[in-house]
């Protein structure tokens, strides 16, 4: 759990009761009460099916402002398809049908009137296996502001710089620039793929499982780096490790597939010490002690 | 846990039966290689004999039986150029539209159906085609681009083929990861999807392009003529009737009038020369852009 930034916090975390309020009609539990960060993304009602089977059901959940939310649960929980959910990665799936509203800092990112290209912009996503372009390290970092019409060689190479540094990659690759970022090591690729979206400076970055095809060195380097990110982006991790959960995320997110043959429900919400020392659900309790998943 | 055995008669036949697929797939190796050298070696030591400055750089002299045959040559490459033009444009854009943006479904399988189907067409078909629709509906007169046209029509399946799997193999996950950084979908198949495919899609155009030097039939039909001197200029594609070194092959080989043996094989040898500068020109295209981009700032 990070360190608590301001005192109101502290001193609200111990006498708040849970406070509940109604968004959209739904009855809405916050789930952590004293949190002082604004809500950046709000779902409501969420739901996404794959070819008519459901894959997430009615999930609303607030992500909070320069927080980590870590999203955990069994494979299949539908954990994936709800961060695809986040900034409309769902529209490339063919069969993909997603429901309900996400609002981004009070916009609707469903809504028919939102380019999604616009909130891919504002919400990057870092993948599970590593995918740079098939380009130079530079040319990779240096993509998206190309795209989004930047120009000039100095002005490039300082954005590059300072993605790269922010990516804590700098110092390995300053004399690899025109090489191949595919010729790095998987970690490397990972921090590259990351410094990659802070070129684009979004406000969110979504991570789906960012360490599962690498090694605890590795790992541990990426959960560092995303505990200095957060201090200038809000992160939403899905990770079939609840350790890495319970480690870096401020929020855990509990979800559970097959219950009672539905899929992808939403089970506990909270902030991370609470879930894993205090879980209120039984079926929260049973994962996080390895009972089953 | 067993303890290693000796080795039994069971595991003897394996080891044969494992040998003798070996074998069997080294010599079907051998079986496909072997007439190409033997077949390249005997056009060239019949033809090589044929080939001299007069030969590649002359026109016709007493109906091709002396002199040498630079205007058709020219004009097959004048008729290449234009089969590249026709098809590639618009079978490279078909295999975006397939690969990148179609969605996939009953209509889709159809369409590649389809495809592949015109890549079975025999190609005097296409040449009945081709004649069929310039002639009698859009009334044109016998001309080299027609001919083009039509053996671009063939072409067109090979490189809607070829260029789709090549978007098709590109890296799984480079496409997400530029959409994922707000670069709409266009610009993702501009700047991603298309370099990364670019190699598939050159081998394949001039694979198709090489096949469609080879072919007779189709041109045959749209009204194909046998050597003669007429202007070289680029002109020459709507004013002149199709001339092709594959025809002119075809034509001295039948016409019987005793064209020295060695001068048809020089004709071939110019052919096999010419589609080998293709495939060799669609290697090192290959090779530099494969290279590109991580050379260019040192």
């Amino acid at each position: 759990m990070r360190e608590t930034t301001t005192p109101e916090h502290t001193a609200l975390e111990d006498g708040a009761q849970p406070s509940v309020v109604s968004v959209g009609g739904l009855p809405y539990q916050p789930p952590h009460a004293a949190e002082t960060a604004p809500t950046v993304l709000r779902l409501e009602n969420v739901c996404v099916t794959y070819g008519g089977r459901p894959a997430v059901q009615n999930v609303a959940m607030d992500i909070y402002k320069n927080r980590i939310t870590a999203l955990i649960g069994p494979s299949g929980c539908g954990k994936s398809s709800l961060l695809r959910c986040m900034n409309r990665m769902n529209d490339l799936i063919h069969s993909a049908r997603v429901t309900g509203n996400v609002y981004l800092d009070g916009v609707d990112i469903n809504s028919d009137a939102v380019d999604p290209v616009q909130v891919r912009r504002h919400v990057g996503m870092v993948f599970q296996k590593p995918n740079p372009f098939p380009m130079s390290v530079m040319e990779n970092v240096a993509f998206g502001p190309k795209r989004q019409g930047m120009s000039g060689r100095g002005r490039l190479n300082e954005i590059v710089e300072k993605a790269l540094r922010s990516a804590a990659l700098w110092d390995e690759v300053a004399d690899k620039m025109d090489q191949p970022g595919t010729a790095l090591s998987g970690g490397q690729q990972q921090r590259l793929c990351i410094a990659r979206v802070l070129a684009v400076r979004p406000e969110i970055i979504l991570m789906d499982e960012p360490c599962s095809s690498l090694d605890p060195v590795a790992t541990l380097k990426i959960e560092d780096l995303m505990r200095e990110l957060a201090r200038d982006y809000t992160i939403v991790i899905v990770t079939h490790n609840m350790q890495q959960a319970a480690r870096v995320s401020d929020y855990t997110a509990f979800m559970l597939a097959s219950e009672h043959g539905v899929n992808g429900r939403l089970i506990e919400y909270g902030a991370t010490n609470e879930i894993f020392t205090n879980p209120r659900d039984k079926r929260t309790e049973d994962y996080i002690t390895g009972r089953f998943g | 846990m067993t303890a290693l055995t000796v080795r039994s008669s069971r595991n003897q036949r394996l080891d044969w039966l494992q040998k003798f697929v070996f074998s069997l797939t080294f010599l079907a190796t051998v079986v496909v290689c072997v007439p190409v050298a033997v077949v390249s070696v005997y056009v060239i030591s019949h033809g090589a004999s044929a080939i001299s400055w007069e030969f590649l750089f002359s026109g016709p002299a007493r109906a091709g039986r002396e002199g040498g045959f630079f205007p058709v040559i020219v004009l097959t490459m004048y008729a290449l150029l234009l089969v590249m033009l026709f098809a590639v444009p618009v079978g490279v854009l078909c295999s975006i539209y397939l690969a990148e943006y179609a969605q996939p479904g009953r209509l889709l399988r159809l369409i590649n159906l389809t495809i592949i189907n015109l890549a079975g067409v025999p190609s005097i078909v296409y040449g009945l085609f081709g004649a069929a629709l310039f002639f009698d509906v859009i009334h044109t007169k016998q001309a080299l681009w027609v001919a083009s046209a039509t053996l671009a029509m063939q072409a067109l399946a090979i490189i809607i083929t070829s260029s789709r799997e090549a978007l098709l193999s590109i890296t799984p996950g480079i496409r997400e990861g530029s959409l994922a950084l707000g670069v709409s979908k266009l610009r993702t198949t501009f700047f991603i999807a298309l370099p990364e495919a670019f190699p598939g899609i050159i081998t394949g155009s001039l694979l198709a392009v090489s096949r469609a030097a080879g072919e007779t039939a189709p041109i045959l039909i749209v009204g194909a003529i046998a050597a003669t001197n007429v202007p070289l200029s680029p002109a020459a594609i709507v004013n002149d009737r199709p001339q092709m070194l594959s025809y002119e092959l075809y034509y001295r080989i039948t016409e019987g009038l005793g064209l020295a043996d060695e001068r048809k094989w020089g004709l071939a040898l110019v052919l096999l020369g010419i589609v080998l500068v293709l495939n060799v020109s669609a290697l090192l295209l290959r090779i530099k852009i494969q290279s590109r981009g991580f050379e260019k700032r040192n």
